[in-house]
């Protein structure tokens, strides 16, 4: 069995993990991109997308203990990072019905590539959002992507062409 | 619209650009492109876009790092300064932990806020109308529909969508109605007043219908607007703050009813109400999860003319397979409900009722219960007359020398009694308080609960002492024994409960009342399955239903009476005979195991202030703090030495290893894995004698863990475990059982 928190470490002699050993430390460091990618397939920008994601790893910090399982690690953070993004999209549809809340003003200028990047993927059917933010931020492997989104692995390809389809004519019209 | 011929290569060509294209359809495509000026541009293109689209991931992920870099130098202490400079913009990683819960404390009234959608908000000190008003005008509506969303759902219940949970409501309040349906197809139509609920399943396309004996006064029927609404008025006459402030919601004129809730299960409600017809508009309830975090349920609610009329109009196929399950009670059984009921209507409201438990064969009483009933006001106590560690045979002497044999004797042995643990339990039919004393005679209590459903004496009140207690499915039927003595027997299966792999047997009662004697219950038996109850069951194992239960396992009986001077009937002395086993596994006949001896003063004069819960702890004893170390506190301090052991060991290991701790008589060691055993009875343990077990392998599931054994005789005779040690890791940080009960 390999470690998933640490994908190039040899597995220990019992093959179990010891979840005294999970720290958050070893979480943000093999699952930042994972976190962040789930993020931007959410969020309406890249600040928000940070927002969460720090949310994420103090919740992670607050609720360490409870995590049992280590080989779930991954699942549990993933989890929590979902849920976090859930209730964003939940606040800003509440934000939206209701004007007198206030706005952030203080956000600085977003990257132009970025934003423009991030426009374009949320623009994407929410089934390619992830599978998309995953492969570009998760070192451009198919397995790695199926295994996060517990798919198969031709399914992610298929996601990915025709994400990758989309992107290109909304990257196209954003340019013309 | 035209597309180009070449449309049809699009994605191959990107699944080529990805690596992620068979060989074959890779020959295909490259001949294509080396042959098609357009693909070859549209390749070109794609490149480019690829390298932009790859470094501006780069640029994110970069940043990403750098935010976890930060993170982590925080969570170590090592805040860098450059991080700050970096990332404080926007404010990332800066907020401190104790920022977070802060939040998390006020997130209830920014979620409030935030959902209702409510501005323009003017506080009103005194407002038009009260909560009943709202309650009277919704129960007014023909038909109300809401759909209640609930955020941090459990993510495994069945109705539960990525932490969002939605079910949408159509009632009818009159006629007591309600269809709930939720977002996976599941349909519940109910209606109270028929006693009727039809429930849809759409993984079977299976409609099952269930007739059960409508309830006489029916309180709710569990919905959200129950919950807001009742949570309002009973928190109304808690005596929480419920404030009121003009707003607008959706362009209307409303009020916001708001309210927070000192409870740890809800956190807070609100509610906006329509100015002009004050309807319920918007709610929201914020609950407390057992980790801490809050749950909010939230509904916007709609009013209708008509609803649905059946659960086909509330969306189930008309194709769909249907059931009928009949619940209700035969006529015969009916009858003698209604009979029943008549006799507990006209039971005593104004009494004293003692009754005395002495247990096995010995006549040491060991508990005294005392049921003081005032129409509604109840108090009732429960002493225990032994101290631990006292040996009985040389007690019991002094204590029914005090306690004597006569209602009076007793019940100022009672009064007066210091010398066992005792019970109060309070109610004046709105508020329940419990209170204990324990045996070095120091006083605690619970806080007080405004519970105006409870039942005031835990069941143990005259009409539950002699009276028979069966379901609906019961049935009336005649054997030799209900023939002999002219008795109506009434028979009761109790099905299987399977939980886990494991499973109690079904067990058959029967109960015999005599109409003479005011349908008293006057023996009751139970029969149950000689099964293996410790040992785990596979997940196919089936109760055969043609093995009839016939094991006679328990018995109780009534076996002397009272008739009052108005021809009433009252139980005097009641017998309970269990069956057992040895300490070699065999099942043993009959014994008696305890004798109820009931004792009944009608309208007594009660002493002043025994209903008044200021006065139940005496005043002096209020006054002094307890000195000795509580149990629960015992329980935390072991728990917390547990977490500090460089290695404890696993379930199984740990069970064996109290046994042989307690074998070789190491005290502290059972206290340490089973925290709070060290209150137990020393002497007793002292003068025990070591039993050799076997122990099979730690059974865990969410609800804690058990380890099955048994007595090696008991093992081999058998070839099972009987008996089970419970542990759990709830307490401890590091996740480490320990026991908490013995077979």
């Amino acid at each position: 069995m390999t470690d998933i928190l640490e994908p190039n470490k040899a597995p220990s002699e019992d093959g179990a993990a010891d979840a005294s050993a999970v720290t958050v430390q070893m979480l943000a460091k093999n699952y930042a991109s994972t976190v962040l990618a789930i993020c931007l397939a959410y969020t309406r920008n890249l600040h928000d997308s940070e927002d969460i994601m720090q949310d994420v790893f103090l919740k992670a910090v607050q609720k360490i203990d409870t995590l049992r399982e280590p080989q779930r690690a991954g699942a549990w953070l993933k989890q929590i990072t979902r849920r976090r993004c859930i209730d964003y999209q939940r606040k800003q549809a509440r934000r939206e019905s209701c004007p007198v809340e206030p706005v952030d003003a203080a956000r600085p200028e977003e990257d132009g590539d970025i934003q423009a990047l991030h426009q374009a993927l949320l623009k994407l059917p929410e089934t390619y959002r992830e599978p998309i933010a995953l492969y570009y931020l998760h070192g451009h492997r198919c397995r790695s992507v199926a295994r996060i989104l517990g798919i198969s692995e031709p399914a992610v390809r298929r996601r990915l062409v025709r994400a990758r389809v989309q992107l290109h004519s909304l990257l196209s019209e954003d340019v013309s | 619209m035209t597309h180009s011929p070449c449309e049809q290569y699009r994605e191959d060509i990107i699944a080529l650009a990805f690596g992620e294209l068979n060989s074959k359809a890779t020959v295909t495509i490259q001949t294509h492109i080396a042959s098609c000026p357009e693909c070859q541009a549209f390749l070109k293109a794609l490149n480019e876009e690829e390298d932009k689209i790859r470094s501006t991931f780069q640029k994110i992920e970069a940043r990403g790092e750098r935010l976890v870099h930060c993170f982590l130098g925080q969570l170590g202490g090592e805040e860098a300064e450059s991080c700050r400079a970096g990332l404080n913009a926007h404010g990332s990683w800066t907020r401190s932990v104790k920022k977070r819960i802060s939040k998390l404390a006020v997130a209830a009234i920014i979620v409030i806020a935030a959902l209702l959608g409510v501005r323009g908000v003017l506080d009103l000190a005194s407002p038009a109308f009260g909560i009943e008003d709202v309650v009277n005008a919704f129960e007014q509506m023909d038909w109300y529909h809401y759909i209640v969303e609930l955020e941090n759902a459990d993510p495994n219940s069945p109705s539960s969508t990525m932490g969002v949970e939605h079910t949408e409501y159509w009632g009818n309040v009159p006629e007591m109605c309600l269809v709930t349906k939720t977002r996976q197809g599941e349909i519940c139509y109910t209606e109270e007043r028929l006693g009727k609920t039809a429930r849809y399943d759409p993984n079977t396309q299976t409609i099952t219908i269930e007739y059960r004996e409508p309830d006489a006064n029916p309180e709710v029927y569990a919905s959200f607007s129950d919950m807001v609404m009742k949570g309002f008025e009973e928190a109304k006459k808690k005596g929480q703050e419920i404030s009121y402030a003009e707003c607008l919601y959706q362009g209307e004129a409303a009020t916001r009813i708001t309210m927070s809730i000192d409870d740890e299960f809800l956190g807070s409600m609100a509610m906006v109400v329509a100015s002009q017809t004050l309807l319920p508009l918007h709610a929201v309830v914020n609950v407390q999860d057992p980790n801490g975090s809050t749950v909010s349920y939230s509904a916007a609610f709609d009013y209708f003319a008509t609803g649905p009329k059946d659960i086909y109009e509330a969306g189930a196929p008309r194709d769909a397979t249907v059931e009928v399950i009949d619940k209700r009670p035969s006529v015969e059984l009916h009858a003698i409900m209604a009979r029943i009921q008549d006799v507990h209507d006209n039971l005593y409201k104004n009494y004293i009722l003692i009754e005395t438990e002495a247990s096995g064969k010995q006549a040491y009483i060991d508990t005294v219960s005392i049921i003081y009933r005032n129409n509604k006001h109840c108090r009732h106590e429960r002493h225990f007359v032994f101290k631990p560690g006292d040996a009985y045979h040389a007690m019991w002497p002094v204590y029914s020398a005090a306690m004597g044999t006569r209602f009076e004797s007793i019940l100022k042995w009672a009064q007066d009694n210091r010398s066992g643990s005792a019970r109060v339990h309070l109610y004046d039919g709105q508020y329940y308080q419990r209170f204990e004393r324990n045996d070095a005679d120091q006083w605690s209590t619970e806080k007080r609960e405004y519970s105006p459903r409870h039942n005031p004496n835990g069941g143990r009140d005259l009409a539950r002492i002699g009276w028979p207690l069966f379901s609906h499915q019961a049935k009336v039927i005649e054997n030799e024994f209900s023939k002999t003595h002219d008795l109506i027997c009434i028979e009761t299966i109790l099905s299987e409960i399977k939980k886990g792999k494991l499973a109690s047997a079904a067990s058959r009662r029967l109960q015999y009342l005599d109409p003479e004697r005011d349908h008293m219950c006057i023996r009751s038996e139970t029969y149950r399955y000689n099964i293996e109850l410790a040992k785990p069951l596979d997940e196919s194992f089936e109760f055969d239903p043609n093995r009839f239960p016939s094991e006679l396992s328990s018995v109780t009986e009534v076996t002397e009476f009272n008739q009052m001077a108005d021809g009433k009937w009252t139980p005097k002395t009641i017998q309970l005979y269990r069956t057992g086993w040895n300490s070699e596994g065999e099942l043993l006949p009959l014994r008696i195991v305890a004798t109820r001896s009931i004792y009944l003063q009608i309208n007594p004069e009660f002493p002043v202030d025994l209903f008044n819960p200021k006065k139940v702890i005496p005043q002096d004893e209020q006054a002094e703090p307890s000195l000795r170390q509580s149990y629960d506190s015992i329980v935390e301090d072991t728990i917390a030495t547990i977490d500090r052991q460089k290695d404890w060991p696993e379930p199984r290991k740990l069970v064996e290893s109290y046994w042989q701790a307690r074998a070789r008589k190491d005290y502290d060691l059972m206290a340490l894995y089973w925290p709070g055993s060290a209150l137990w009875n020393e002497k007793r343990l002292r003068t025990e004698t070591p039993v050799e077990y076997v122990f099979g392998d730690a059974v865990i599931s969410t609800d804690g863990a058990y380890v099955p054994y048994a007595s090696k005789a008991y093992y081999e005779q058998h070839g099972g475990y009987k008996l089970k040690m419970w542990l759990t890791d709830k307490m401890s940080a590091k996740g480490r059982y320990y026991i908490i009960s013995g077979n």
